[in-house]
């Protein structure tokens, strides 16, 4: 007679929900549309902000490394026709850059223990500096008086000052620099003085190795050289540079010849025009030209002004033979604007210290707050846009329910109606998101932007971190809607409105 | 079952023969609290047998509505219970109550409680699809109901582009399509004018007499007089009496000799 068995009903997959999701919300285009239109907002706003750190990040980055290659080919060019500082010597054996402490080596004539001693006493030296600089100012005074970390080793020689220090450190109550009395006693009298005949003999060991070279390459160290630091060398490196500079003891072997050479051309061209500029006669020609007051005449006005336009550069290269200045016709001109624009937008990008890498996308904690609010309003948003959806929905979810619907059922049904609204506001939102960081980003860096090697991968990255958070708030402030819907007593089916 | 209830033979299944389908025992059911507490329905005990068709009447605020929720599976009693072929339905899980909603029982409502978006054919099949039908079968059966109600033409309509009288014949072909046992109306003309309400309790008929599913339908419509086969009348929360339809149409025939 029991022909009612009690039986669990059917569950229907995962696809069919997503298949009846998508033709309920394909009726109500309206209400899809506005939550729609709330999470591409929050999704633009998140993916510009997360795209635009990630460029302005790359773009930093490789303005820096370029800046720093720059950097490294001028001291290069610099090294070969100027000894190298005493401090630059110091700073070179305590950073202990094997390249440079084989210069040092060969300059030096010092043997391989020796060398390391002077490294050692380098570091203790840089030690002893950053013991000074942190004391107070009165701590400061009180200690070495108004000497530099220089002078206040040369006068620690003196026994008597020796013990002043150590008197007034104790008084202060300071700890003994090296830790011990008898530490710093070893570095100021024996590794200092014999750190500062190492520097002494690396210092003349250069300057020998540099008049050798100018002796042998004589012709090619001409008038510029002083204005330029020896880039004349490099204009048309002669025949056996490389190997008479490793023969001086230089580590010409890592010299790139090519970037050096263009580098040394730009310098040189820049020196003639400024040369030509402040000292000659076109001062007054080219104030006309650019039509601005005579004073104002600079470099970079100059530069600026012939940028990109090739008339103009022909105009002021016209001028500049007029008054003699050879070699700097229309487009060297122009390529010199160019690569000068480009050292300022690079010198700019760069001026700003290198982001962390580890911070999330590189934004800022303030730019992660603004985020974090612009999800939560949005999250609002969309629970509310759902909450309206599932009200207006009360007949028809009770009518499924009456019909056999299981609670899963519904809240599966919305929370997918909410990830697909999710999914294509969060593309549409992504798109514009993108379209605004690229704009954004063009405007502030310009054609930099182009060198932003290795941005590719971050970006996808950060553009996909975008849409799956979107994706995941539509979600989730669809949960609440969803649990009212689901827990709806299918007796409201009855109800008449 | 407790042992007093053991004993106990409801008067209407000691004079049929027939199959017992839905019986209440006690049934109770009120909302509030305290001095505020409404008592809706106070011990109905009722027992509608297999493939009858029985109309529930009342005037309104009865508890006609809050007995048509009891027996449909859709709301707990306070007290009392409601066995459905026998299962107590307070016993199942909310899994086996949607099974039970889906399979056995067919609802159609006063408002027709069609899906608005939806064509004729897919408000059919909705319920087919809950229950695991698949599509082309769901498709298939689908139109064979629609054209039971003579819908066949339609199937593509959504609610909107049809009259009230087809969206109740909709609503209709969607009840059965699971082939339940029993069918719960709940006013299915209140909204129709004389001559589609007519229809629709024609259908009704047609569907008891020719398939066999115990029809329960609530009604103010003294013309579902003509087609039931039994009347209870609930007042006040209670069975005011339980009649046999030839009782009742002298009665009327009385009462309209009398005004």
């Amino acid at each position: 007679m029991k022909e009612l068995t009690a039986k669990d009903q059917v569950r229907l997959s995962l696809a069919r929900c997503f298949r009846l999701a998508l033709s309920g919300m394909s009726h109500r285009l309206f209400r899809a549309s506005i939550t729609i239109a709330i999470l591409a907002l929050a999704v633009a706003f998140l993916a510009h902000m997360l795209a635009f750190s990630v460029v302005e990040r790359q773009t930093q980055r490789s303005a820096w490394n370029e800046l720093r290659e720059s950097r490294q080919l001028g001291e290069i060019i610099s090294r070969a026709s100027n000894p190298d500082s005493p401090r630059a010597i110091i700073e070179g054996l305590a950073r202990g850059d094997a390249a440079r402490v084989h210069e040092y080596r060969a300059w030096s004539g010092l043997s391989a223990e020796e060398l390391v001693q002077a490294q050692t006493s380098a570091r203790g030296l840089e030690q002893f500096e950053a013991y000074l600089a942190n004391l107070s100012p009165a701590q400061r005074a009180a200690l070495v008086g108004d000497q530099t970390s220089q002078e206040a080793c040369e006068a620690l020689l003196e026994p008597e000052q020796f013990s002043h220090f150590l008197t007034q450190a104790a008084g202060f109550g300071l700890r003994v620099p090296f830790g011990s009395e008898a530490r710093l006693r070893a570095f100021v009298f024996s590794d200092r003085p014999a750190l500062s005949e190492a520097v002494r003999a690396v210092a003349q060991g250069h300057a020998a190795a540099i008049a050798q070279l100018k002796a042998r390459f004589s012709s090619s160290y001409d008038a510029y050289s002083a204005e330029v630091g020896g880039a004349a060398l490099f204009e048309r490196p002669p025949n056996g540079l490389l190997s008479a500079a490793r023969d001086q003891g230089f580590e010409a072997s890592s010299w790139p010849l090519p970037e050096l050479t263009a580098f040394a051309l730009q310098a040189r061209d820049r020196v003639r025009l400024e040369h030509a500029i402040v000292n000659g006669p076109p001062r007054a020609e080219l104030a006309r030209e650019l039509d601005i007051p005579d004073s104002e005449v600079s470099l970079s006005r100059v530069l600026g002004y012939v940028s990109g336009s090739a008339a103009r550069a022909s105009a002021v290269s016209a001028i500049l033979a007029r008054a003699g200045a050879a070699g700097l016709d229309g487009p060297t001109l122009v390529a010199l604007a160019r690569d000068f624009v480009r050292a300022e937008r690079v010198e700019r990008a760069a001026g700003g210290e290198l982001p962390s890498s580890n911070a999330w996308f590189g934004i800022s904690p303030r730019n992660l707050w603004l985020v974090l609010l612009s999800f939560l309003v949005c999250g609002v948003g969309v629970a509310n846009a759902m909450l309206m959806s599932v009200g207006e929905r009360f007949a028809e979810i009770a009518t499924m329910k009456c019909l056999g619907a299981l609670d899963g059922f519904v809240m599966t049904l919305f929370l997918f109606e909410a990830a697909i609204q999710g999914v294509i506001g969060g593309l549409i939102g992504l798109f514009l998101g993108g379209l605004l960081a690229l704009g954004r980003g063009f405007a502030e860096y310009g054609a930099l932007l182009g060198s932003a090697h290795g941005a590719g991968a971050p970006l996808l990255l950060a553009l996909a971190t975008a849409l799956g958070l979107g994706v995941l708030l539509a979600a989730l402030s669809a949960i609440g809607p969803s649990f009212v819907a689901a827990r709806l007593s299918p007796m409201e089916a009855m109800r008449v409105d | 079952m407790s042992p007093e209830n053991q004993n106990f033979v409801p008067p209407a299944i000691a004079t049929s023969e027939k199959a017992v389908i839905i019986r209440t025992l006690g049934l109770e059911k009120s909302y509030g609290v305290g001095d505020a507490t409404t008592h809706a329905l106070s011990g109905v005990d009722s027992t509608i047998v297999r493939g009858e068709f029985i109309a529930v009447m009342g005037p309104s605020g009865s508890g006609k509505s809050t007995y048509f929720n009891m027996i449909g599976a859709l709301d707990a009693p306070s007290k009392g219970r409601i066995l459905i072929d026998e299962v107590d339905v307070a016993q199942l899980s909310a899994v086996e109550l949607a099974f039970l909603r889906c399979r056995k029982i067919g609802y159609i409502f006063q408002s027709y409680n069609l899906i608005r978006y939806m064509t004729a054919l897919e408000n059919v099949t909705v319920p087919m699809t809950f229950a695991g039908v698949g599509p082309d079968e769901a498709r298939r059966r689908g139109m064979a109901l629609l054209e039971l109600v003579g819908l066949g033409e339609r199937w593509s309509h959504r609610p909107m582009e049809m009259s009230g009288g087809q969206q109740q014949r909709v609503a209709i072909a969607r009840s059965l399509c699971n082939a339940p046992s029993i069918l719960l109306a709940d006013e299915p003309t209140a909204n129709l004018d004389f001559k589609t309400g007519q229809d629709v309790l024609e259908l009704l008929q047609k569907i008891n007499r020719e398939r066999g599913v115990t029809i329960v339908c609530s009604t103010h419509d003294h013309r579902l007089l003509a087609v039931c086969d039994r009347i209870m009348w609930i007042r006040d929360g209670r069975v005011e009496r339980v009649e046999q339809r030839a009782a009742i149409a002298i009665r009327v025939g009385s009462i309209r000799e009398k005004s």
